[in-house]
């Protein structure tokens, strides 16, 4: 049975409680920056924002589920409660590369929803002001528009970031109703 | 801070139990004033409570306890009677006790309030003594002395409860006790000589380790000592001792007869003559052990439990499977012993090595055999295991219906209604989250009952009843079931008040309603926002309804309905669940995964050899039983590729029967891995409910196995295939034009085989059993077409042919002989009898019999 996070994901997890604590200790202060999760999707680098993060699991073992799209792995059991699984790659119709040993499942919360999300890898915690994030000018006009925030020069290239409303509002996350 | 919550929340289960306890015997005791087990029960429960409150720093509410508790102990020793005044007075204790355990606040003002007006009843009550006269004089002196002993006792006790093999102060408390114990005789203070002597009697169990120096035997001294202190106080302030000392009597006496269970000996000695017989005799409640576990722990242990018996069965298989070889290996030894006595040198050479074998396998005989009964054990212990963990979950009714009589009892006063409450059943167990969730509803129906069901003690006296009226709650199991009905002898409800007043409200039309029957309009009292009392009373009416009732039930997956006979009658009943958390399932491996199959849906598996499912005209079907049963894979119907690709050709298939209605089909799976309970999850907030999938469950691996949606599966399965299949099945039934087709066979099998394949080519099928049968049919249809078996009692299907062939009517009429007798003279025969088709079983395909009739169908076109 799964249990705390370990290894990566608990060193992560630690570090945003200490940021976290951090800001509330200087509540008053109107902090210009965001905080957000690094992760990798094949190449490239993709953000989430901590306060929709609630913790970093190894790939847990997934099972199937019947008459869901592909992107949806399956069910995963997190001490007791049983939580969906999305291959985020999938989702986002990029390519499939080899699974890697980096990966990891990130449980994400928004809005009372709760799912799993695989990764490539894990990150940093980044720092980012809000006027940093411009348009993704890959992605701007297309459907996919909504799954994003934006981008922001990190590091060699971007960091996305992703918007979690737009992609638990997405038709792809439900077409196995009805 | 936490400290005291922590233990609040440890304690409160028990306080509760305490509070109920006291509450039932109160009631009792009320409706029999002279029940001296009630006043017993009641007693020692007010001990227990006073023992809680001051455990949980209530020291006020111990008071009350306490000072009921004497209350109790007057009324047990005739000095004071039971009436209506002290009922309310001790319910009204009973209020501000629960207070406590709702709120963790203690209402000092009322229960000063209360203790006040208890106190002048007890002293009242009490029984004074006085010295003996020539002792008089003395008492100053006897004052002092007592005063020192009862200092010295309250010293030795303090350092024998922080040090409890300090024999030194025990032996200083003993000297004490029976010094004090002297000085009161002398005087004449019967009863305080009395309580001493008790006291002296537990520390002599004490010194000779007959009992053991705990708290509680500490906490027993200690109240003794108190006691004597205050009649020391009151005798210096009245020269009479006041004696309310018996519950402290009771306690001690309490201690010793646990010291009967540990030494017979002390039996001998003068323990109960001096204890007095009322208390002695006294039985203790009987303690269960408990131990407070929290739900989710035992579901793991139901989880787990299945587990075992997962991996029992897997093991049981292993086991055949080593049978098996067993068995090989005897019939390759019986072969070989065989060809041992030939006369060739290679296998005499071989001799000694066969011998070796040969032992080899009568070890594995021994072996397996001891294997297979030791399996049979482990599955008998984990079933039951299985459902010993299953009963954890379950507690009786008792401790919510247990509550309920209080409940009653205030209500009939507050609506002015003489009412008899009667609880059967409660012992009925249910899940524990039912029970927690059944006791509103439950007060919600007896409000009701007391307020619309019951009529005042004047209209009853008026339309010929008893004034007290009666309701009675009745619990039982029926089946997977629990009925809880709730009946009152009161009005009953006017099925056409209900309707008009539902019209009134504008609830339902009134033509809709106009052809109801009563039974329809009666659940008209489930509607929300109906009421038919014109007054708002304190509990009912205030836009509560029936409807909350019904909710509430069917959210416990029950139901609740009404019947009433008018002016006589009302039951609700109100039907249950056993059990909400666990669902019996059949537990089967498809494509790698573990899936649960609720058993209410499952008609029942076997196993075929693979080569038995036979295609017809495209779909999978069986014969199984004498029907003609579809069969498909649950791994491609779940969108999901088989492993291996589906049993092969040597492989058995193992068919899971479903059955929604009276539709059955059968899936085949990878494996059956067994029966068992197991816990229903939903699928998270995100999936919430997909296709074929009802719910989840935590295998003991800790592996999610869903669990699968019977009912959708077959249903929905039959749609798809319709779809798909409907297609091709239409043009054959255009191209066959609905023709007719006797089949006349006597194997019930074939029979059924050969009518579903033609069915399913479009053709429209009589069968019959014989020739004789066959002709009566020919006679009284017109067929277009006959296929036969030769082989039939009566007439067989040579004769039958040539029948056909000999009639006016059907002498053109095509027949197929289809036959398992393959030799040419047959072949030759059938022919020479005008069969037009002759087709062997054992090579018998269902293409070849199709294309056959309808080259012959053609022909004649």
């Amino acid at each position: 049975m799964p249990d705390s996070p370990t290894g990566p994901g608990k060193k992560i997890l630690d570090q945003v409680r200490r940021t976290q604590q951090d800001q509330l200790a200087s509540e008053t202060i109107e902090s210009p920056h965001q905080q957000y999760l690094s992760f990798l999707l094949n190449e490239d680098w993709y953000g989430l924002s901590v306060y929709e993060l609630v913790e970093v699991l190894p790939p847990p073992k997934v099972t199937r589920v019947p008459s869901v799209p592909d992107h949806i792995l399956g069910v995963i059991n997190l001490r007791g409660e049983v939580l969906s699984a999305i291959d985020l790659k999938s989702f986002f119709g990029l390519p499939q590369g080899e699974p890697t040993e980096d990966q990891a499942l990130i449980v994400v919360e928004h809005a009372g929803m709760r799912t799993g999300l695989l990764v490539d890898d894990i990150g940093d915690l980044v720092n980012l002001a809000p006027e940093d994030l411009s348009e993704e000018p890959l992605l701007a006009g297309t459907s996919q528009r909504v799954f994003f925030e934006g981008a922001a020069p990190w590091g060699e290239g971007f960091l996305t970031v992703i918007r979690l409303e737009g992609i638990f509002q997405a038709e792809g996350m439900y077409s196995y109703q009805g | 801070m936490t400290e005291d919550t922590d233990l609040f929340s440890i304690l409160k289960d028990d306080y509760r139990e305490a509070l109920e306890h006291f509450n039932d015997a109160l009631l009792r005791l009320e409706n029999e004033p002279e029940d001296r087990d009630s006043i017993d029960r009641a007693s020692r429960e007010l001990h227990n409570i006073k023992g809680f409150a001051n455990r949980l720093t209530a020291p006020k509410l111990g008071q009350l306890a306490h000072i009921l508790e004497d209350v109790l102990v007057a009324v047990n020793e005739d000095r004071l009677p039971f009436g209506e005044t002290l009922a309310n007075l001790l319910f009204d204790g009973m209020d501000l006790f629960v207070h406590f355990l709702r709120t963790r606040d203690v209402p000092s003002d009322r229960v000063a309030e209360l203790v006040e007006e208890v106190e002048p009843l007890l002293f009242a009550a009490m029984e004074h003594e006085t010295a003996a006269k020539d002792m008089e004089p003395l008492l100053p002196d006897f004052i002092a002395a007592v005063r020192d002993n009862v200092e010295a006792i309250n010293r030795g006790l303090s350092t024998l409860e922080k040090e409890p093999a300090n024999g030194e102060s025990l032996q200083e408390v003993y000297r004490n006790a029976h010094s004090l114990k002297g000085s009161a005789m002398t005087m004449g203070f019967e009863r305080m000589g009395k309580l001493a002597h008790s006291m002296e009697d537990v520390l002599r169990a004490l010194q000779k380790n007959k009992l053991p120096v705990t708290p509680e035997a500490c906490d027993a001294l200690f109240e003794t000592n108190d006691a004597l202190s205050v009649m020391l106080d009151t005798l210096a302030a009245s020269k009479r001792i006041k004696v309310d000392a018996e519950s402290t009597m009771a306690r001690l006496a309490s201690l010793i007869p646990e010291l009967k269970l540990e030494d017979d000996a002390m039996l001998a000695e003068p323990v109960r003559a001096v204890t007095g017989p009322s208390q002695v005799r006294e039985t203790r409640v009987p303690t269960v052990d408990t131990v407070r576990v929290p739900t989710t722990k035992l579901d793991e242990l139901v989880n787990l439990s299945g587990e075992a018996a997962i991996a029992q069965i897997h093991l049981a298989n292993e086991i055949n499977t080593l049978v098996g070889i067993r068995d090989r290996w005897q019939r390759l030894q019986l072969h070989e012993a065989g060809s041992l006595h030939l006369n060739d040198p290679e296998m005499v050479s071989k001799a000694s090595l066969i011998t070796q074998l040969l032992e080899l396998g009568n070890t594995m005989d021994e072996t397996s055999r001891r294997l297979q009964e030791a399996a049979e054990n482990t599955g008998r212990h984990i079933e039951s295991l299985q459902h010993r963990s299953m009963e954890i979950r379950m507690l009786p009714l008792a401790l919510v219906l247990n509550t309920l009589p209080r409940a009653v009892r205030d209500l009939s006063r507050q609506f002015g209604k003489k009412v008899n409450f009667k609880v059967e059943g409660e012992q009925t167990t249910i899940d524990k989250r039912i029970l927690e969730q059944i006791g509103d509803p439950l007060v919600h129906l007896l409000r009701n009952a007391l307020d619309h069901g019951i009529e005042t003690p004047k209209a009853r006296r008026k339309s010929g009843k008893a004034e007290t009226g009666i309701i009675k709650l009745g619990a039982r199991q029926e089946g997977g079931n629990v009925l809880i009905i709730l009946e009152d002898d009161g009005q009953g409800i006017d099925p056409l008040r209900l309707q008009e007043a539902a019209i009134d409200k504008g609830l339902v039309e009134e033509h809709d309603v106009a052809d109801w029957t009563q039974a329809q309009l009666l659940d008209l009292i489930f509607l929300p926002g109906f009421s038919t009392s014109g007054m708002v009373t304190d509990v009912s009416g205030r836009g509560v309804g029936l409807d909350v009732v019904r909710a509430n039930v069917e959210r416990l997956k029950g139901q609740v309905e009404v019947t009433s006979e008018l002016g006589k009658s009302t039951r609700f009943i109100i039907s249950l669940p056993l059990s909400l958390a666990t669902v019996h399932a059949l537990m089967v491996q498809c494509a790698g995964e573990v899936l649960a199959i609720p058993t209410f849906s499952v008609a029942k598996t076997f196993q075929v050899p693979a080569p038995e499912i036979k295609s017809i005209q495209g779909r999978q079907a069986i014969v199984h039983q004498e029907e003609i049963l579809p069969v498909r894979s649950l791994a491609a119907t779940l969108g999901w590729s088989e492993r291996n690709g589906g049993p092969s050709v040597e492989e058995k298939a193992l068919v899971v029967v479903l059955q929604a209605g009276e539709r059955k089909v059968g899936f085949l799976v990878e494996d059956i891995l067994g029966e068992r309970e197991i816990v229903t999850k939903d699928l998270g907030s995100h999936l919430k409910k997909v296709d074929y999938v009802a719910g989840a469950t935590i295998l003991g691996s800790g592996e999610v196995a869903l669990i699968l949606d019977a009912p959708q599966l077959l249903w929905r399965k039959q749609l798809e295939m319709r779809s798909e299949r409907e297609q091709p099945a239409e043009e054959t039934v255009r191209a066959a034009g609905g023709r007719m087709i006797l089949v006349v066979e006597d194997q019930v099998v074939t029979r059924q085989m050969e009518k579903s394949i033609l069915e399913a080519a479009g053709y429209q099928v009589v069968t019959a059993e014989n020739g004789v049968d066959a002709l009566n049919k020919l006679g009284q249809h017109r067929f277009d077409l006959v296929v036969t078996d030769i082989l039939m009692p009566k007439m067989d299907g040579f004769t039958l042919t040539r029948e056909i062939r000999g009639n006016e009517r059907t002498k053109n009429l095509p027949v197929v002989i289809v036959t398992s007798m393959e030799s040419e003279t047959d072949k030759r025969r059938g022919l020479e009898v005008g069969a037009d088709a002759y087709l062997v079983k054992s090579s018998f395909d269902q293409k070849l019999l199709i294309e056959a009739i309808e080259t012959l169908l053609g022909t004649r076109d």
